[in-house]
């Protein structure tokens, strides 16, 4: 073994030890410290990719039906046509009914009750420098500091992927979701489940601002709209 | 066909345990906590669907991260076609994975950025080796690849973060 094909042996497993790289490890001091290089980087590559994990949603199966092969095949075919019927009827209902669907408020505050850790108070910061990358990834920017963001995702929202913020306040976490796609003919007040909020235009599509205390909404609204500007 | 109690045991017995490696894995795919987390309810109800077609119960873990990993393509194709500005968003994301516990002038933290900064293609085998045990040829048959063409990837992979880190790299072959 040469010490080009001792460093991609090594490079690929730096736990490789076979004999032939174990022999030229003893030969070749050079090589000999790569492999010491490779090993600890190996260590803090483990170490990197050993990520904290926030619990997982759990699933309940009761109730989600499983299938033999014999059955999928039959199953397949009932459900081509079963869907074909579905998408007919819906389609004739939406068309009579003038399209009707969840309201934008119901939508989010599903949305946010989908995510409850990000609605616990912390002292973490999301910093100016991310904040304003992922507005600008929107067609945003900040135009002045926002402290107070603890919590920074990009979710979907009625099929949209759209910046989803947590501020905290001394009255407590409130959401802030800004939807670029969703306009809104006026300010619109709402309650749902726990949640106080608002619907509140903006100069493309709207945000909503939600929290567990009505008195805090208008104030970050506020804050939202004076801290941000659009490209 | 397992009866539905006897499902629900295996399941419980089996497949739960992994739900951490499974997450992990997804997360390394995904870059995204959110998209991470939608892979992992996904693969767990395909799992519970065709928990059937699992015939050796050691094999699990490699069977449940096949499905994660089809599953990671097809929400990041539906995900790239709802917006144009998805790899902008992933960079962001990926800076606050980085972040999330290590200080940015930490060498962990260092380290994940730049695994983060890594072609998927490099990124998985190195997360399947050195995070989830696999061996090279393990790896070959979870990305019907060839054992050689892991081996480059692999090597290719750590000389890229050998890049990053400012170390000295070697010439890279053509797979």
């Amino acid at each position: 073994m040469n010490c080009l094909e001792f460093r991609r042996a090594i490079g690929a497993d730096p736990n490789d030890a076979s004999a032939e790289s174990l022999a030229h490890r003893t030969e070749c001091a050079t090589c000999a410290k790569y492999a010491q290089e490779m090993l600890r980087l190996n260590g803090l590559i483990k170490r990197a990719l050993d990520v904290p994990v926030r619990p997982v949603k759990s699933v309940t199966m009761k109730g989600v039906t499983r299938s033999s092969p014999e059955r999928t095949q039959r199953m397949r075919w009932y459900a081509t046509a079963a869907s074909f019927l579905f998408l007919v009827g819906v389609g004739g209902a939406l068309w009579f009914l003038g399209y009707p669907r969840a309201s934008l408020a119901s939508d989010v505050v599903a949305h946010i009750a989908h995510e409850p850790q990000a609605l616990t108070i912390t002292a973490s910061r999301v910093s100016a420098e991310l904040l304003d990358g992922a507005l600008r990834a929107k067609g945003m920017h900040l135009v002045k500091p926002m402290n107070d963001v603890s919590y920074l995702q990009s979710c979907v929202i009625r099929g949209k992927l759209v910046p989803h913020l947590v501020v905290q306040t001394d009255r407590g976490p409130v959401t802030v979701i800004i939807l670029p796609q969703e306009n809104i003919p006026g300010p619109e007040r709402f309650d749902e489940q726990q949640y106080h909020g608002e619907l509140v235009p903006m100069e493309h599509g709207s945000m909503a601002v939600i929290a567990n205390d009505s008195s805090i909404v208008d104030t970050v609204a506020k804050k939202v709209r004076e801290s941000i500007a659009w490209n | 066909m397992h009866g539905t109690d006897q499902s629900q045991r295996l399941f419980a017995a089996v497949i739960e345990p992994l739900r951490t490696d499974l997450y992990r894995f997804a997360l390394w795919l995904a870059r995204d906590r959110q998209v991470a987390e939608d892979v992992v309810q996904e693969t767990l109800l395909r799992a519970w669907r065709s928990l059937d077609s699992l015939k050796d119960e050691q094999a699990a873990k490699h069977w449940l991260l096949t499905i994660a990993r089809r599953e990671h393509a097809r929400l990041f194709e539906r995900k790239r076609h709802e917006t144009v500005n998805l790899d902008d968003l992933i960079a962001v994301e990926s800076h606050m994975l980085a972040s999330e516990d290590h200080r940015p002038d930490d060498e962990v933290h260092t380290v994940r950025r730049a695994i983060l900064k890594l072609d998927e293609e490099y990124r998985e085998p190195l997360v399947l080796q050195v995070m989830m045990g696999y061996t090279t040829e393990e790896i070959a048959t979870h990305m019907n690849l060839n054992q050689g063409a892991v081996l480059t990837r692999l090597f290719r992979a750590r000389n890229r973060l050998r890049a990053q880190l400012g170390l000295n790299v070697d010439a890279e072959d053509s797979e």
